[in-house]
């Protein structure tokens, strides 16, 4: 049987503290790499990916978070030439279960698949 | 209040596994696979390392194109890298992307200009943090 240990704080032998809430707070709590917004290379806590069409992936929490109010990062590869391009929130609101982007690149933002899409959330699990 | 003090944690049952239970209870999760792995903060047109974590020298492959390395490697290049760019002192708007196809050892960026896409050495804070699983 695996272990439980119910503590406020790691303390390191050289490295410091940290309260336990920081660990359970500041961990990321779902993390995707896309290729070509239909394949899931790696992930974490992620269900399944939505091919909406050209550009539009909605990313769906194998675990649920407390609510649509986490912090979402990203980034994002169109080609091996052009450098401007960016992924962003698109349609829906993020919900605690789900949220969805729209890449884009060019000086005319034109949407298109990335072929590689990172995302990370931190938040609170439900 | 309880205080653990230890230099390794490690999972009992398997050893790259510790559970932690969420914030509202319902769910447990992955401690290690939460957790950020490395993190950047860097100044572009030395470019020199402000701040870091599991990340060594950077190397400056030209206008706007850097590598970051990192010190421990990733078991796969298929994490997750996410970046922020930013002029300390003038209200321009940058933006950080991958350049390459990621390696398990580094990071090849560009920074751009957001209007118009230059590539740019300007921005004073980059910053890039990086989940996935470590080798």
């Amino acid at each position: 049987m695996a272990g439980t240990i119910v503590a406020d704080t790691l303390t390191h032998s050289t490295a410091g503290s940290i309260a336990t809430n920081y660990v359970v707070n500041g961990s990321s709590k779902h993390w995707a790499n896309i290729t070509n917004n239909d394949t899931v290379e790696d992930s974490f806590n992620q269900s399944s990916i939505v091919d909406n069409s050209a550009s539009d992936c909605t990313y769906n929490f194998a675990s649920s978070l407390s609510n649509g109010l986490y912090a979402n990062s990203f980034m994002a590869m169109y080609d091996l030439t052009n450098p401007y391009r960016k992924l962003g929130y698109f349609g829906n609101d993020p919900s605690s279960s789900s949220f969805r982007t729209q890449g884009s690149y060019g000086a005319t933002a034109a949407t298109n698949d990335m072929l590689t899409s990172t995302v990370t959330t931190h938040g609170d699990l439900a | 209040m309880s205080t653990i003090l230890v230099d390794n944690l490690t999972g009992k049952t398997s050893a790259g596994s510790i559970t932690v239970t969420s914030e509202g209870g319902a769910a447990t999760q992955s401690l290690q696979q939460g957790l950020a792995k490395a993190w950047i903060n860097f100044e572009a047109s030395t470019p020199s390392t402000r701040d870091s974590f599991n990340h060594s020298a950077i190397t400056d492959n030209g206008t706007g194109n850097f590598t970051l390395n990192f010190s421990s490697a990733f078991a796969s290049a298929d994490r997750s890298s996410t970046t922020c760019s930013g002029y300390r002192t003038t209200a321009i708007a940058y933006e950080m992307c991958t350049k390459n196809t990621p390696t398990t050892t580094a990071q090849e960026v560009w920074l751009y200009y957001s209007p118009n896409g230059a590539v740019n050495d300007t921005p004073g804070d980059n910053m890039m943090t990086s989940q996935g699983d470590l080798a």
